[in-house]
């Protein structure tokens, strides 16, 4: 069969896995401090560009095009996911165990069964020992951690307190203050569901002691614009209309016509 | 089959959540010492296509691996303890507490719960109840010939008897409080009862320890923002219907998918 029909399933299945995508972030327009998830799709260029950095090529000769030819079944497909950091909204919920980040590219560190995380979910809460967790009751770690392996502990009376650079006060006391860590490399972050990151090592992360990092009482909430996942939808769903379109005129006219031609034999 | 049905699903699902929520806190905006409560939600999990680090070609990898979300869980429903507004109510058996704590009542089980609700009245028997009868802890019985009842700031009940000049004192209002007040478990009915994430209750006197003071006279009104609550129902709605947009998509293409063959 023509090469290009498989191009075109390419593309189809690409789209699905674009739609796959917006869905999950129309699913997460109200989830607290959730970034976009967005796709690039490969051009042929781009593959092609892989497959000529495998064999050395030069630009414009005959090898060229001929090995253009040979890696000529063109099908688009999903070459790079990343995530849109971009700072949310700031809702303001009145409760002084919610935390909002100010830097779209600063996370708070948690412990989890699985390992320490980031997240940019800042709704904690107490255990009943006094230390701050997650709501999951995971514990949220201080810039001393690493030093001394200890969480932070709110007194009985439960008076909590921190200052926009991360301190966390009970009444006049300084008990200790968050770590608020950045990525040196922030696209080697991964999400892994429940509003947690994984990264590689602690090597690549800093930690931020910058003054104004931290807003009490405010929580951030998903970054998603529903207009823009919007036209996505309506996009992939054209984009499918069109591909089914080629598919067909593919199959039925030229091919039947094709067929029928060569095939039908003058009395 | 296809993944974003499911996904919106969750999506749906999680915006009812939200709705039933705010729901019951507006039907709750005059109910005394009710505390509002919060969704909150997260993203589900990841399926990944791609591992990152996956080779892309004999000297590159690929540097972030492609993974789809599976869509959104609901994760808590948080009560939020702030203050409500206090309510002049001149009943002398009404009681606010400004700041923490919470009053203990006896169930009828014998448990002790715990409520924000201080609009107390009398049985027949002069022991201070609460509207369904159950009775506060410590007990305090007020006598038959008493003409005046009086609580001070910091929980002592005292009483002025008829033909007496001076108060007598007939009994200290005791205050219970949690390292995590949103760890209670509510049993409706104004009552929470403790949990393990709550921790133990920590007695003391009103005014003392991080207690609040108690106020007689005035209740303390439930903590719903009518505001708030309409834009969270907004919102609900129309991520509601953000939701079954992406699900009708996810149909409209399967359609397209299965006219390939007519």
């Amino acid at each position: 069969m023509q090469s290009s029909y498989y191009s075109v399933t390419g593309a189809m299945v690409t789209q699905f896995n674009k739609l796959d995508l917006i869905s999950n972030n129309l699913a997460n327009l109200n989830t607290t401090a959730f970034k976009r998830d967005d796709v690039v799709v490969g051009d042929f260029k781009r593959i092609f560009q892989e497959y000529k950095d495998e064999m050395p090529i030069k630009d414009n000769t005959k090898e060229a095009s001929k090995f253009m030819n040979a890696v000529g079944v063109r099908v688009p497909q999903v070459v790079e996911e990343y995530v849109k950091y971009q700072q949310g909204g700031i809702k303001r919920t009145g409760n002084a165990l919610d935390l909002a980040l100010k830097r779209e590219d600063a996370f708070f560190m948690v412990e989890t069964p699985n390992g320490i995380r980031l997240t940019q979910n800042g709704a904690f809460t107490l255990n009943s020992e006094g230390v701050l967790t997650t709501k999951e009751g995971y514990p949220v770690l201080p810039a001393t951690y690493f030093q001394n392996q200890q969480y932070i502990t709110i007194p009985d009376d439960g008076e909590f307190r921190v200052d926009k650079a991360g301190g966390v006060y009970n009444r006049e006391d300084q008990i200790g203050n968050l770590m608020i860590v950045q990525s040196d490399d922030i696209k080697s972050l991964l999400k892994e569901g429940a509003s947690f990151y994984t990264f590689k090592s602690t090597d690549e992360l800093t930690q931020l002691e910058d003054g104004n990092l931290i807003e009490q009482g405010f929580l951030e909430t998903s970054n998603i614009n529903p207009v823009t996942e919007m036209v996505g939808l309506i996009e992939t769903n054209r984009m499918v209309e069109i591909y089914q379109k080629v598919m067909k005129s593919h199959m039925n006219d030229l091919n039947s016509e094709a067929i029928s031609k060569l095939a039908s034999t003058k009395a | 089959m296809i993944r974003s049905l499911y996904t919106a699903a969750t999506g749906m699902i999680a915006q009812q959540t939200q709705i039933d929520t705010t729901t019951n806190n507006i039907s709750n905006v005059n109910t005394i010492g009710y505390k509002k409560q919060r969704a909150e939600f997260a993203d589900l999990m990841y399926q990944t296509m791609t591992y990152a680090g996956t080779s892309t070609s004999g000297t590159s990898s690929s540097p972030t691996g492609i993974e789809i979300g599976l869509g959104v869980r609901p994760t808590a429903i948080a009560k939020q303890f702030t203050q409500g507004n206090f309510k002049e109510t001149g009943n002398s058996l009404d009681m606010a507490i400004t700041g923490n704590g919470f009053f203990q009542i006896e169930l009828p089980d014998g448990t002790t719960g715990y409520t924000r609700n201080g609009s107390f009245k009398l049985d027949g028997d002069g022991n201070i109840v609460n509207s369904d009868g159950y009775q506060l802890i410590p007990n305090i019985v007020i006598p038959e010939d008493a003409t005046e009842v009086n609580i001070s700031v910091d929980g002592i009940v005292s009483v002025l008897q008829s033909g007496q000049t001076a108060t007598t004192e007939i009994g200290q209002i005791e205050l219970a409080n949690f390292i995590n007040p949103a760890g209670l478990h509510s049993l409706g009915d104004n009552n929470y009862i403790n949990t393990t994430a709550s921790g133990d209750p920590i007695l003391d006197t009103p005014g003392l320890n991080g207690l609040g003071q108690v106020r007689q006279q005035f209740v303390e009104m439930s903590n719903v923002e009518l505001v708030d609550e309409m834009t969270d129902l907004i919102i609900g709605q129309r991520a509601y219907e953000a939701n079954s947009k992406a699900i009708t998509t996810s149909d409209e293409m399967l359609q397209t998918v299965n006219a390939l063959k007519s």
